[in-house]
């Protein structure tokens, strides 16, 4: 069982790698449009020049 | 008039051959504003979104196209942030669904220098980022302009600003909460499972120490709400729900630690952590609902036009209208909305001010009159000095009004609040009768009993009963387009039991149809109905106004030359021989005529004499007559209170199946009789859309605005309904019911598990530990109950509409004609052209 030794403070780290990638995702507005994101995969990708002026 | 547009879904007009191509097949268009937007949006690849959407777009009015100019006036409305970033939110009118969001994140997106665009559908609004050295504001604007939708810049967003800190902030507490719980909770199975089967002492700290290092931030960070809350709370001297959840917090995790290190005695991390997050929780439910609440001043962002033209000298400059000051010059043209409070300097025009007086009849304004905010230039165009700017002008300050009056908490809320401090009081009164009582027994086992009382009488279950049962109730109802504001009126419609429905507006929709035709006889060269309608038709295909739409499916009438539209009276033209006036009663035939006030009137009249008059009225909506089922079968007694005449209320009440009618009800009437109904013990539901129903509606139990009428009136009103379709409304009834079921399963549960652990808490045979898990265990179940309630019912109350064939008003005569007579009693959005 020494292994956990290991293993845990291994898992903490992920816990500290979870937190900081949500507060990331927070910093960078991706939970302001939950609507678009689905979506955008749903649509095929046609990306196209813009003719319009 | 089988035929409906592609884009917007209203009907093609007859001899209207537009069209746009689409996946092979020619898509009827029924303008041309349509049509530019329609091929815009295909041919920018973006085709998708007429397969996904949900519901229609708003038809587009083709003066908007050509107007793309005047949103340069925001050019330089906006600040830059340190990274080289403007920000800007947009009001965006028109969007209903994620098609409509994806639409307009990917083509404002592809423009050269946007940085992001973020989509909220719920409130409608875009929040764009961008670089001022490569774009500008009003190119963006003008882009959703051509997707058809419309645009209204908002003010530096302050409100939204604080909503979003507030979200964040919560959710990064929740992130933390969240999964420390799940560490701390895993960590925790080890030291259960070791407590069983014994365990190595030194993995036993390990598992412990870990517990703690992350229940620390749990607490500390994700808790500090509540801990913050409560000491507020101590400081003002008053008990708040925060308080025995601080004290129970402190108390675990200080003892806890103090375990820890003495190396002896239980430790309570996991406990501490889930109580976290599971109060966290509730609390985000709680401000997920507060945040949806419509802002008054948004509503009434689309009622004000955004540019004015403001005069400097002899020049016409587009300003933002927030940027108007008291003594500018302002010119307002025919359709237009005025900007702000003024007086006319010169220029005559007829102005509707429905906004305000919810009086339909447009006044004729002339050089010296005041003129307010909002309301509407029909016919003239006329020059405005400001009398005061944006924040001051009388619609602003309603708003503000409206806008406090709703931020003031309702009276049952602040009931619940006493109630609770008095549970608070009672917890703590509890806890510490308990404490002393096992200080004499054993006092070593004191501490933990006491923490297990609080822990277990935490109120979160009773506390989550009502919110989660209402705020699953509301997402529902907004999916069916019903916007619930105050959520307590669900309690509420379960005991209404009479609705009261004003009529024009509501149970009618804007659309005009022809009532009566009336030919004159003592002319020398009488003609028929059919023929008279025929003439009328012939002069309304020239005209724009809103009348004249009545009158398109009229056929048989002959080519009309020389048309003219005199503003504010009429037409003239010529057929045959005939030189013909229609329009106003004074104007077409002089003012002999009786007019019959509250009714679109349109007289004819040719160089012999009177012709004779064409009534219009306006049509019942299609799903009115299945709303009134519905709500009679909830045993809601229904009837109209209307300003019309006592005919066509008698129509009402016989073609929809209403209960009764009271008709050439005035405002304050609408009120009287409302308020003598509530005497006599009724519960009243109240449904109208003018600002002349926002007594009528301030006055009932529960009130709902429908969405296309007046801001002031939505402002002020419980529900708001969004979609078109009526018929929605008659689920409310029946979705409070599931509500008040939901709500009493979960308080017996709640009540039942206080009734049952805290004795057994207090006797001490529950630890604090198992104490956490039942009280989040009861938790689960009341969330998980009450989740049901946003589950089903969609289908039958989409179900609902046709299955009755719609009720129209006229005795369908086959022709067209409209008149000038703006004397219909519609509400101001029926006249504004495309707003």
């Amino acid at each position: 069982m020494k292994i956990l030794f290991v293993l845990i403070p291994l898992s903490l780290s992920l816990f500290a790698i979870a937190v900081w990638a949500f507060f990331w995702m927070v910093r960078n507005r991706q939970f302001e449009d939950l609507d678009s994101a689905g979506w955008r995969v749903l649509a095929d990708d046609k990306p196209q020049e813009d003719k319009t002026p | 008039m089988t035929e409906t547009c592609f884009h917007c879904c209203e009907p093609v007009p007859a001899g209207c051959h537009l069209s746009v191509l689409l996946d092979g097949e020619e898509r009827p268009m029924c303008c041309l504003g349509c049509q530019a937007v329609a091929e815009l949006i295909i041919h920018g690849g973006n085709d998708d979104y007429y397969r996904f959407r949900e519901g229609s777009a708003m038809r587009v009015d083709p003066r908007e196209l050509e107007r793309l100019d005047q949103w340069r006036a925001f050019d330089h409305d906006h600040s830059v942030d340190e990274s080289g970033l403007a920000t800007a939110s947009v009001l965006v009118e028109g969007m209903h669904c994620g098609a409509c969001a994806w639409l307009i994140e990917t083509r404002l997106g592809r423009l050269e220098g946007m940085h992001t665009v973020d989509v909220d559908v719920p409130c409608g609004v875009a929040t764009l980022r961008w670089r001022p050295d490569q774009l500008m504001l009003s190119e963006a604007l003008g882009r959703l302009v051509q997707l058809g939708f419309v645009p209204h810049p908002l003010e530096a967003a302050a409100a939204q600003d604080a909503q979003r800190r507030e979200r964040n902030n919560l959710l990064r507490r929740l992130a933390v909460g969240g999964l420390g719980m799940m560490q701390v909770m895993m960590l925790a199975v080890g030291t259960y499972a070791g407590a069983l089967r014994g365990i190595d002492p030194a993995i036993e700290r390990l598992l412990l120490g870990v517990s703690m290092l992350i229940a620390t931030p749990v607490v500390f960070y994700a808790g500090a709400p509540f801990l913050v809350g409560a000491w507020r709370a101590v400081q003002s001297r008053t008990l708040s729900m925060d308080v025995p959840v601080a004290l129970a917090l402190l108390l675990a995790y200080g003892a806890s630690c103090l375990h820890f290190f003495a190396g002896s005695g239980t430790t309570y991390f996991e406990s501490v952590s889930m109580f976290v997050f599971f109060l966290l929780c509730s609390r985000f439910i709680a401000m997920l609902v507060r945040h949806r609440s419509l802002d008054a001043h948004l509503a009434l962002a689309p009622m004000l036009p955004d540019v004015a033209q403001r005069l400097d000298g002899d020049t016409v400059t587009f300003v933002p209208r927030r940027a108007l000051k008291p003594g500018d010059l302002v010119r307002v043209r025919a359709g237009d909305a005025l900007p702000a409070d003024g007086t006319v300097v010169s220029g005559h025009a007829n102005v509707n001010e429905a906004l305000l007086s919810g009086e339909a009849q447009a006044v004729a304004k002339g050089p010296g009159d005041d003129v307010l905010a909002g309301s509407l230039s029909i016919d003239g165009s006329v020059t405005v000095r400001v009398s005061a700017g944006d924040a001051d002008s009388t619609v602003a300050r309603i708003a503000s009004t409206l806008s406090q009056a709703r931020g003031s908490r309702p009276l049952r809320a602040r009931l619940a609040e006493k109630l609770a401090s008095r549970f608070v009081i009672a917890i703590l009164f509890l806890a510490a009768v308990v404490g002393a009582a096992w200080w004499q027994i054993d006092p070593s086992r004191a501490f933990a009993i006491v923490l297990a009382v609080l822990v277990v009488t935490c109120p979160c279950a009773l506390s989550l009963a009502m919110p989660t049962a209402l705020s699953a109730a509301a997402t529902q109802l907004a999916r069916n387009g019903l916007l619930v504001h105050r959520l307590d009126v669900l309690e509420t419609l379960t005991h209404v039991t009479t609705a009261l429905f004003d009529k024009t507006g509501t149970l009618t929709s804007s659309d005009l149809s022809i009532d009566d035709v009336i030919p004159a006889s003592e002319h020398p060269h009488a003609v028929t109905s059919e023929q008279l309608l025929a003439l009328v038709a012939a002069l309304e295909r020239h005209s724009h106004h809103p009348l004249a739409n009545a009158f398109r499916d009229v056929t048989g009438e002959a080519p009309a030359t020389d048309v003219r539209t005199i503003a504010g009276e009429g037409l003239t033209g010529t057929i045959g021989k005939r030189r013909l006036r229609i329009g106003s009663a004074r104007f077409a035939a002089g003012a002999s005529v009786s007019v019959p006030t509250n009714r679109a009137a349109i007289h004819v009249s040719d160089q012999d004499g009177s012709l004779g008059t064409v009534y219009l009225a306006d049509e019942w909506r299609d799903d009115a007559p299945a709303l009134i089922d519905r709500l009679r079968r909830a045993g809601i007694a229904c009837h109209i209170v209307s300003g019309d005449r006592p005919e066509r209320v008698a129509q009402a009440v016989q073609e929809l199946g209403l209960d009764s009618g009271s008709a050439q009800r005035l405002p304050q009437q609408k009120l009287e009789d409302l308020r003598r109904r509530q005497r006599d013990g009724d519960v009243i539901l109240a449904v109208g859309d003018g600002v002349n129903d926002a007594a009528f509606l301030a006055g009932a139990d529960v009130s709902v605005a429908i969405a296309s009428g007046a801001a002031l009136a939505q402002a002020g009103a419980d529900i708001v309904l969004t979609g078109r379709r009526l018929a929605a409304l008659g689920e409310l009834p029946f979705v409070a019911r599931r509500v008040r079921a939901i709500v009493r399963q979960n308080l017996a549960w709640a009540i039942g598990y206080n009734v049952i652990a805290v004795p057994l808490a207090a006797l001490g045979l529950i630890g604090p530990g198992f104490a956490a898990l039942g009280m989040s265990l009861s938790s689960l179940v009341v969330v998980l109950n009450s989740a049901r309630l946003a589950r089903g019912h969609t289908a039958q109350a989409i179900g609902v509409n046709i299955d009755r064939p719609s009720v129209h008003v006229a005795p369908v005569p086959a022709s067209p004609a409209a008149g000038n007579d703006a004397t219909v009693p519609t509400a101001i959005d029926d006249v504004r052209p495309a707003a």
